[in-house]
């Protein structure tokens, strides 16, 4: 280790950055509590043995032949709750599968079978103290019945009728000195009917 | 067996690190938090990290600077998450304990108000500046060997340097006059 550096009074030094700098290896070369390396290498070996040590244990649990479960570990994982255990983790998850499939399987067997009717539904009677329907019944919505033009023939026949009828009634009904259909002298120039 | 044997020579060689460098990885922590507990921790930590990184060590090309590095980040990380103490008693109590040899008493409590004086002005640099400045004080890094700690180049060292030192002439000037 190198000498450390003499202090000098701040005032003596012309640069203020060298005083600083002085100060900095001052404290650079302050030297760490005795036993520095002994303590550090004890603090090595213990954490070198705990990995050892946890090194060991993960391969002996690893040497156990496949397929079968460790019973320990598992017996261990089931005090602490199921959730921490594999194998009952995966039967639970396999119990869960079977219901499922099991209900779907079921649905698809027995629900197909059409219900088959037993009796002719009738109306409802009312009981004593009930309100009645008052004998109403539903009906049915028809179609609107279609309009079927008539025969060319048959109309003019009708229409004939018709006008006949028209005059053989007016005939009777007007009087003789009923005023007729006739232009009257005040009636305008221009051509136009006059209004009644 | 061979296992075995590899496992030994890692153990060799990593104590052979810890009686080099623990003393020189221990001044570096120190010189950024100003204790000798939290010191001693970082170091430790710093070997612990290095021992579950033991089968890589072959490749690591120098094996001072990887080190310092280490340690550099641990302390860094410390300071940034830790604040249990406050820093100006740190500061006191290290100004106290700075070699001050062949000095009067009176003298003595004048160095050690001058050393306060400097730490506090340091701690109140930016990160940047106050990183290379604090690595600089260690005489046996270069400048290369700072750059490669703090992961930057060589030129940006100097310039951070450079810029260092003209804010502690002015922070300590700043701090003269002011008492």
């Amino acid at each position: 280790m190198k000498e450390p550096i003499p202090f000098r009074q701040p005032g003596k030094v012309s640069n203020p950055a060298q005083e600083a700098l002085a100060t900095l290896r001052a404290v650079a070369q302050m030297p760490a509590a005795k036993g520095l390396e002994e303590r550090v290498k004890a603090n090595l070996t213990r954490n070198l043995a705990r990995n050892l040590a946890q090194n060991l244990a993960q391969k002996s649990a690893q040497k156990l032949p496949a397929g079968l479960p460790d019973v320990e570990a598992e017996l261990d994982a089931g005090a602490r709750g199921w959730m921490h255990s594999a194998t009952l983790r995966g039967l639970s998850a396999a119990a869960i599968v079977l219901i499922v499939v099991g209900g779907g399987w079921g649905a698809a067997r027995y629900g197909r079978r059409q219900a088959t009717p037993q009796a002719v539904g009738m109306p409802r009677m009312a009981a004593p103290g009930e309100f009645s329907n008052s004998g109403a019944m539903r009906t049915p919505q028809t179609l609107t019945q279609p309009k079927v033009p008539k025969a060319k023939h048959e109309a003019q026949a009708a229409e004939k009728r018709s006008s006949k009828a028209k005059n053989g009634k007016r005939r009777k009904s007007k009087p003789t000195n009923a005023p007729t259909n006739k232009r009257s002298g005040n009636a305008p120039k221009d051509g136009t009917r006059a209004r009644r | 067996m061979r296992n075995e044997t590899h496992q030994h020579a890692e153990q060799e060689a990593l104590a052979a690190l810890v009686d080099e460098y623990a003393q020189m990885l221990y001044r570096v922590a120190f010189s950024v938090l100003h204790n000798t507990a939290d010191a001693e921790d970082a170091v430790q930590e710093a070997f612990l990290r290095v021992l579950r990184h033991s089968d890589r060590l072959h490749e690591v090309r120098d094996r001072r600077v990887w080190l310092i590095r280490i340690v550099w980040n641990l302390v860094l990380d410390r300071k940034r998450r830790v604040k249990t103490r406050a820093e100006t008693d740190d500061i006191a109590d290290l100004a106290r304990v700075l070699p001050a040899e062949g000095l009067s008493a009176e003298d003595r409590a004048a160095a050690a108000e001058h050393h306060a004086q400097v730490l506090e002005c340091v701690e109140k640099l930016p990160e940047k500046e106050r990183e290379v400045l604090v690595l600089s004080a260690f005489e046996e890094l270069s400048s290369v060997e700072i750059a490669s700690i703090l992961g930057i180049t060589e030129s940006s060292v100097r310039s951070r340097l450079f810029r260092a030192r003209n804010l502690m002439a002015g922070l300590l000037q700043h701090t003269r006059n002011s008492r």
